[in-house]
Order: C-alpha cells, then sequence, then structure tokens
C-alpha cells in the first residue's frame, strides 16, 4: 500500500533535508498547519531511532519558530498522534504544528478524571518499573560498518534486546 | 506576595527570578514540593499529572526554566523529546494502551497552563472519551495556502539561514572552475607557442645555413613565444 506521507516528498516542501522534510497540510487544523516527517517510512514514534527523534524535533522547533514569527500566531501546539486510538490518520509518523489564533475552533483543553492515591501510586510503581532503561540512546553509527555494535547484538548486551527477552 | 506596584519596579531579570520561585514545576525539580517522580535524570523530570486526562499521563519538563519551546536550546530539545520517545513505549508496555498523544502547548492561547516549557504525554484507548485531539482538517482555497507557502518559506530559510548564501556560495564554485578552465586553456597556448618556438628555432638554425628572409620571420615568433 503507498503511503500518503511518502508521496508527499516530491512535492512542495517547507524545509528538507537528508532525515526530514517538512510540508504543509493541505487541508489544515488551523491556517498554516505544518507536518514534519520522516523520509524513511516509521509507522509510530516508537520505531524511529534515537538520533532521528533528536534530529526531527530540533527542526520542528526551528519551523515552529518561524510559524511565531511569519504567520501571525499567538501561540502552537506541537501534537503527535500515536497509534490509531489516538487519532493518527496516516501510517507514517509524524508531528503536527499549529498555529493558534483567538476564536480559532480548536480547544485541546480535556476534561480531567478523578483518581484516587492508590490508583495514583499503583500508576506509578508500574511506570517506574518501565523508566528504569531509559538513559543510553541509540546514537548514529559514524562509519558504514559498526562491527562492535554487531557484536553487542549476538552478545545480548544490548539494550533493545533486554528489552525483547522481557517480554514473556 | 508581591503587591502590583512592587512588580511595577521590578526589573526584567527580578520578575523572571519572582517566576522561578513561584513556578510549580521548578519547585518540584528542586524537590521543595512532593510529586510522583516517574524518571528524573541531571536535565529533565517527568511526573505524574494530578488531573489527569487519562490514567497514566505523564508531564515531562526541563529542570531548567524556560516557557515556551522556541526558547529552548536545540540540543535540550532533541533529548527532551528522545526521553518523550521513551516514555511514550514505556507507557505502551506498562498500561498496555494503544495509543498515545505526545503535545506541548506554546502560549496560553494554546491551551498552556503552566509559565514552564513541558511535554505532556497522554495514553490513549478506544472510546476514552478524549477527542479533543483529534482536532478537525479545514478546506482552504489554493490562494491561502499559497500566500501562507511563500511567508513561511521565506521565514524558514532565514531561520535556518539557508537561500541567498547558498546560491552564493554555487556561484563561487562555479566561477573558480571557470577560472581553473581558463588557466588550464591559457597553459597550452603556452605550451603550443612554446612547440612553435622550438620549430621554430630548429627552422631557425636549418634557415641560417640556407637563406637570411626566413631567419628574420623566425625570430618574431620566438620572441612573442618568449612575451607569453
Amino acid at each position: 500500500m503507498a503511503c500518503a506521507i511518502c508521496e508527499k516528498i516530491k512535492e512542495k516542501k517547507v524545509y528538507e533535508d537528508e532525515k526530514v522534510f517538512a510540508f504543509l497540510d493541505d487541508k489544515p487544523m488551523s491556517l498554516g498547519h505544518v507536518v514534519v516527517a520522516t523520509k524513511q517510512h516509521f509507522p509510530i514514534i516508537e520505531q524511529v531511532p534515537d538520533f532521528i527523534i533528536d534530529h526531527l524535533f530540533k527542526i520542528t522547533n526551528k519551523i515552529g519558530t518561524a510559524v511565531f514569527e511569519s504567520l501571525g500566531a499567538l501561540g502552537t501546539n506541537i501534537l503527535v498522534n500515536n497509534g490509531v486510538p489516538a487519532g493518527q490518520e496516516h501510517p507514517h509518523f509524524l508531528i503536527n504544528i499549529i498555529p493558534r489564533r483567538q476564536n480559532d475552533n480548536i480547544n485541546l483543553r480535556f476534561k480531567p478524571k478523578q483518581l484516587n492515591e492508590e490508583e495514583m501510586s499503583a500508576l506509578e510503581l508500574t511506570l517506574k518499573e518501565q523508566t528504569k532503561n531509559i538513559g543510553a540512546f541509540e546514537k548514529e553509527s559514524e562509519g558504514p560498518i559498526n562491527i562492535d555494535r554487531d557484536k553487542e547484538r549476538i552478545s545480548g548486551e544490548n539494550y533493545m534486546t533486554k528489552i525483547l527477552k522481557r517480554i514473556p | 506576595m508581591v503587591t502590583e506596584e512592587e512588580l511595577k519596579d521590578m526589573t526584567p531579570e527580578q520578575i523572571a527570578e519572582l517566576q522561578k520561585r513561584n513556578c510549580i514545576c521548578c519547585l518540584i525539580s528542586q524537590g521543595k514540593v512532593s510529586s510522583k517522580i516517574i524518571y528524573d535524570d541531571d536535565k529533565c523530570v517527568a511526573v505524574l499529572e494530578i488531573n489527569p486526562a487519562n490514567p497514566g499521563h505523564i508531564i515531562l519538563f526541563p529542570r531548567e526554566h524556560y516557557i515556551i519551546m522556541p526558547q529552548v536550546p536545540a540540543d535540550l530539545v532533541g533529548y527532551l523529546f528522545t526521553v518523550a520517545k521513551h516514555l511514550s513505549q514505556a507507557c505502551l508496555r506498562a498500561l498496555k494502551v494503544e495509543g498515545v498523544n505526545i503535545f506541548c502547548s506554546n502560549g496560553a492561547l494554546a491551551g498552556q497552563r503552566v509559565p514552564h516549557f513541558m511535554i505532556e504525554i497522554i495514553p490513549r484507548k478506544e472510546k476514552d472519551g478524549l477527542d479533543v485531539f483529534n482536532i478537525k482538517h479545514n478546506e482552504i482555497p489554493e490562494s491561502d495556502l499559497n500566500e501562507i507557502y511563500n511567508r513561511l518559506r521565506k521565514k524558514v530559510n532565514e531561520v535556518f539561514k539557508l537561500g541567498e548564501e547558498v546560491v552564493e556560495a554555487e556561484f563561487e564554485e562555479k566561477e573558480e572552475e571557470e577560472k581553473k578552465e581558463k588557466e588550464e586553456i591559457e597553459k597550452e597556448k603556452v605550451k603550443k607557442e612554446k612547440i612553435k618556438g622550438k620549430k621554430a628555432k630548429e627552422s631557425r638554425k636549418k634557415g641560417k645555413s640556407k637563406n637570411g628572409e626566413e631567419k628574420e620571420e623566425v625570430s618574431l615568433d620566438d620572441i612573442a613565444g618568449l612575451l607569453k
């Protein structure tokens, strides 16, 4: 199946480099809605390597600044809808930069849910268990072949393989 | 509390200092307000939102006080969102949800509640009643789209320092190439003329033995060859 976002690479772009590109949404959420996406096809954020995320959001921040300065926006929302229940429309990971103005009919205010102390503590524990692994971020390999990295993968010392083992 | 009159007399630095002192995020990061910390390191802190949109709603913010995203240094933005990605992964695994919204609001008009830049990570399930993130798309005329494109493109080029400079650089390269080509052509000319000169010398030697007229012509060529 052809991906609509991958097709957009051929069209008019606001920004482009070797990893990412940005374009104006032709059916915008608000005037000046910019979409920033990776050139390589990744369906969800968890599949995108850390060094691309790092680069992608640096670019997003700069484009966000440009949106502020050029389109008379009084605010911006950076929104990532990851997964179908979260409202993802295309099977390609992307970031929405939504310029905000007065009376633009967008309302991101949600109704808070009330959780009791016990539920909150349980959430804290389960989430903390999963965040122990955060820290060593994947870096872009400099050489074309990185033998050390392959060794790591085989010996099972790599962070990613640890996670795979953990899932029963 | 500080009265309004006192605020008027304060310098911008003092006001910033005051904001920092009263900022809930800064207080959490200094450990002065207790909270449910999910993850923290030397650059950022992630806590559970007290009034969550969904169970597991996480707020991630830098320890340093920045109000909106454009103020945050590039490296820190990259770092924060890399952590956000891993937190989103943690949500998927720990809470058995099928999706996550990652968003930030810059400016009160965009729904920013606290004057401290933060990334919100909200776990999502089918039919959880959080349709606010499924923002409607609107139809707009092609002409408006083009105008926005032109304005934004110009600014983006300015921000990334693209455009004119790049063109100039290419132009310089072309000029250099042209120069090189010209030099090479001239070198070849010189070579040819030297060869001509040599031939002329040879013929002059021959000419000496034969006749005087030829000798004069040859000597002119010789001089021209030396000049070039």
